[in-house]
């Protein structure tokens, strides 16, 4: 009984980890930029299928997604050409040596062999960059849209970066192996090194993002845009910048999530979607602003899943998602502080 | 009979043929296109009161599996299973409404999109009841009255004479006392509920009858099958129909039919190349959420706008006649209306107002004036009910100030600093709302075209108060084509329409040219010859000391004098407060 009950609590506890970085994502996403995004569970997808297809030497699909943004963002700025065109070469000149330094650093990373470790650094360096591609081509163009026209817009996303998935990987799934292989015997119960892993890399990203945060320049810009998008954009913040440096924070600690959970599932074209949405769940409870708040729910999500695939495995998600139901509740009963 | 209507017969006559011509393959297609169209035009809705549902696909699997299950388990007429079905879809609607939409607006997709996924993991998972991921066959033909509908073309028919008849529906609904409170939803709160809105329990309304569709076409489909499983119902479906509904555009519900029509259509089309190319899997997907993001970036009003310009105007409903009866004011001056006492405010370590006392009586004309950051808009914030102060009282004709959707049908209307007006919406239209507390037809009433007298009244009130304020000519624009200063006198007409006792005006010459001011004066002195009591906060200060007959002057939270306008240019307190200089001085 104990056992079980332990058990459950590591396995609850990865779980949750795994979501609190999906969790912090949206968090920070939502703040900066308003934006409620469906779509950040795609990026766990990507970053699975990335690590996956360097880890087995094969030139990662992601490369043609990143070269094609890069491309389209060339197409999107024809316009710059006429008003500067030694500014429109730079940029242009730009865009394709991003894209030449992530052909080269992939050709070296599958020359080299690198380690898992090194594998899942390449992999954060191909994935990243297609947030901020996502940012310039969904929410720049309309800064001032309302927050349900992004939801609805980061449905568009989702559905065509999943169908792009499919398109490159294809529907079956994909082995990835973790960064130490095995495990430790604490007392009853097994824990495999992947979870201290995932427990670590957690700790980090959150403790990165608050020291950024706290003491840069750049992540004071970010907390600024957060409070108050105007008032920071008067403070001559580029909340452009901001706002894409949010989405790719946002797109790299997902990504990161997504290499850790993949050898403990198996990684596929449609991995992501889910867990992007339990991120959600539990974010609802910190009204997807509050941090803190947003970690307890997750760790929440995290639990119930873990339990309830042993108690009712058929109805996992069942209860999973309908633990919405009483978070709401939670919040409707917290007064009148975030009604309209 | 206007040509528009003659337009939209013919149209609704060739969708009834349809079935009739096609080859028995297109013929369901075309069904399921009418029902995909019918749960579409209540996501339109949806979306012309700001909101969206990503679960509209799991509402019509709840109808679908309600009404299936029922009728296959006990034999009953369809017809009572079909209302048994979408009636406990609608309380699930309004459960998840309920406990979203109080809440600010990014809960309801999220909350949808959850319930979508657990329910339709319940269908698979339920295997005893519901026949698991592989579903049930052996589901009895739609039973109506005794007669059964096993003739695929006569059912899609019906089909496309409810979506019709739900088109029809909303289109007059648009035009009612509650479409356009519906269109206030979009916007800041402050708007509906300064005109009586309740605006929680309008959004669960609107929420539900969305879900109420959903689950309509649900039950028609499953009985068109004749065989029910979950995935027809999976969140595919419901982001198809929330790209129908976009495609087609929020502005009319016609707008659901056109992108139920154009997506089914790209979706055949689509598939067929990617068979070609020997590329298997659901890939257009990919082309759907680029046509999703595309729309809302280049064309967020859809293709509807478009196919409208084509045709001939619409006939405007009537605003002839008598409008609705204006309550006469007694000239008791000395009647105490509004009332201060002690209004504090306090935002965290700074104290915005204190120890504010003032009061309103019968035919008043008072102005607030005062420097910037003086405390008039918090003021003005608490008098109007959109703000709670944290010290001192509020009465308002003898009793403390009500919440903020009931202080309109008191008798206080108001206009705001920031134009507040629907943009899409016909000028006139606008002005009508004002008329929303006077008027009662509800959501059921406008819908199906029983509030004919009443919406008669409400709009010829209006056209009154367009005409007293000399826009009778921009009766019919769109109200965001307007210059500003116009938009601020429909402002003003609006308030008017409320037939209000207490008037308060927020910065309404700002913006306004010389003429516009000269009209704005003479509306208010005839106001004031009415007997109406005016409050206004202003920083024009010859319009000011021309019209009012007394002024209070705020000054960092604080009133400093209070008096005659002529009284009050003499205060060194006010002019040390204006000049600055002798400030600490005068204080």
């Amino acid at each position: 009984m104990i056992d079980t009950f332990l058990f459950l609590l590591v396995d609850g506890l990865t779980n949750g980890l795994v979501y609190a970085l999906l969790a912090l994502s949206l968090v920070l996403v939502f703040t900066v930029t308003r934006v409620v995004n469906i779509a950040q569970g795609e990026y766990v997808m990507l970053g699975a299928l990335t690590l996956a297809d360097l880890l087995q030497g094969r030139m990662p699909g992601t490369l043609y997604l990143l070269i094609g943004g890069l491309a389209l963002c060339a197409v999107l700025d024809v316009g710059r050409w006429r008003r500067d065109w030694r500014q429109a070469l730079l940029y242009t000149a730009g865009l394709a040596a991003t894209g030449a330094a992530a052909v080269a650093l992939t050709l070296a990373a599958l020359a080299l062999h690198l380690p898992v470790i090194g594998m899942m650094a390449v992999a954060l360096v191909l994935v990243a960059p297609l947030g901020v591609l996502i940012y310039r081509f969904t929410v720049h163009p309309i800064p001032n849209a309302t927050t349900i026209v992004f939801v609805i817009i980061s449905v568009g996303v989702s559905m065509s970066v999943q169908g792009l998935g499919l398109l490159i990987w294809g529907a079956s799934p994909y082995p990835v192996e973790p960064i130490a292989a095995g495990g430790v015997m604490m007392g009853p119960v097994f824990i495999p090194y992947q979870s201290f892993a995932i427990l670590i890399t957690a700790v980090l990203a959150m403790g990165g993002l608050y020291l950024f945060s706290e003491f840069t320049l750049l992540g004071k810009a970010l907390q600024a845009s957060a409070m108050n998008r105007l008032g920071a954009q008067f403070c001559g913040i580029p909340v452009n910048t901001t706002g894409a440096l949010a989405f790719l924070l946002a797109a790299a600690f997902s990504a990161v999530s997504g290499m850790l959970l993949a050898p403990l599932i198996t990684a596929n074209y449609e991995m992501g979607f889910m867990v992007g949405l339990k991120g959600f769940v539990g974010g609802a409870m910190g009204g997807l602003i509050d941090y803190p708040l947003s970690l307890v729910g997750v760790m929440i999500v995290g639990g119930l899943e873990s339990t309830s695939a042993y108690v009712a495995s058929a109805y996992r998600d069942v209860l999973v998602f309908s633990l919405l139901i009483p978070i709401l509740l939670w919040r409707n009963t917290r007064g009148r502080v975030e009604a309209r | 009979m206007s040509n528009r209507a003659m337009l939209a017969l013919a149209v609704s006559a060739v969708l009834l043929i349809v079935p009739w011509l096609l080859p028995s393959f297109y013929v369901g297609i075309f069904a399921y296109a009418g029902i995909y169209a019918l749960v579409a035009i209540g996501l339109v809705l949806l979306l012309q009161a700001g909101q969206i549902s990503l679960g509209q696909g799991a509402f019509m699997g709840l109808g679908a599996y309600g009404s299936a299950l029922v009728a296959r388990a006990y034999g009953i007429d369809t017809l009572v299973t079909l209302i048994l079905s979408v009636s406990a879809t609608a309380l699930v609607a309004a459960l998840i409404g309920f406990i979203t939409l109080r809440l600010r607006g990014h809960y309801l997709p999220l909350a949808t999109l959850a319930y979508g996924i657990a329910l339709v993991s319940v269908f698979t998972a339920w295997h005893d009841v519901t026949g698991g991921a592989s579903g049930l066959d052996k589901i009895p033909p739609l039973r109506l009255f005794g007669f059964e509908l096993t003739d695929d073309r006569l059912y899609t028919q019906l089909i496309w004479i409810i979506t019709l008849l739900a088109v029809l529906g909303l289109a007059r609904l648009r035009t009612s006392r509650t479409g356009r409170a519906i269109a206030t939803l979009e916007a800041h709160d402050g708007l509906a509920q300064a005109f009586g809105v309740e605006t929680t329990a309008l959004r669960v309304k609107v929420f539900v009858f969305s879900a109420v569709l959903a689950a309509l076409g649900g039950a028609l489909y499953v009985h068109l099958l004749r065989f029910v499983s979950p995935s027809p119902f999976s969140l595919l479906t419901s982001f198809k129909l929330l790209i129908m509904a976009v495609v087609g555009g929020p502005m009319s519900a016609a707008g659901g039919v056109v992108g139920a029509l154009t997506l089914e259509s790209a979706q055949w089309g689509l598939q067929g190349i990617l068979a070609r190319w020997g590329l298997s899997g659901n890939l257009e997907v990919i082309v759907f959420g680029v046509i999703l993001v595309v729309m809302l970036l280049k064309w967020p009003h859809g293709l509807w706008p478009a196919v409208e310009k084509l045709l001939p105007q619409p006939t405007l409903r009537s605003r002839a006649g008598e409008g609705l009866p204006r309550t006469a004011l007694t000239a008791n001056r000395d009647e105490l209306l509004l009332r201060l006492q002690g209004i504090g405010i306090r935002f965290g370590g700074l104290q915005a107002l204190e120890g504010i006392d003032m009061e309103l009586k019968r035919g008043e004309f008072v102005g607030l004036i005062g420097p910037n950051g003086a405390g008039k808009t918090t003021l003005f914030s608490i008098i109007s009910g959109l703000q709670r102060q944290t010290a001192g009282r509020v009465t308002l004709f003898g009793e403390p100030l009500p919440a903020g959707h009931v202080i309109v049908r008191r008798g206080m209307a108001r206009t705001f600093q920031h134009v507040q007006l629907m943009p899409e919406l016909s000028v006139i239209e606008n002005v009508a709302l004002g008329a929303y507390s006077r008027t009662k037809a509800g959501f059921v009433r406008g819908l199906f075209a029983l509030d004919g007298e009443e919406n008669r009244r409400a709009l010829a009130s209006a056209r009154a108060a367009l005409e007293r304020v000399g826009l009778a000519a921009e009766a019919d624009l769109a109200a965001g084509s307007l210059p500003l200063g116009k938009q601020r006198i429909v402002e003003i007409a609006r308030a008017l329409v409320a037939d209000p006792q207490i008037l308060l005006l927020d910065e309404p010459a700002a913006g306004l040219r010389f003429s516009e001011k000269l009209t704005l004066v003479k509306i208010l002195r005839q106001l004031q010859a009415e007997h109406v009591t005016i409050l206004l906060v202003e920083h024009d200060m010859e319009l000011v000391m021309g019209c009012v007959e007394r002024l209070v002057v705020l000054d960092r939270g604080r009133i400093i004098a209070q008096g005659s306008p002529k009284d009050v240019q003499a205060d060194p307190a006010v002019i040390a407060a204006y000049l600055g200089g002798g400030r600490d001085k005068a204080a």
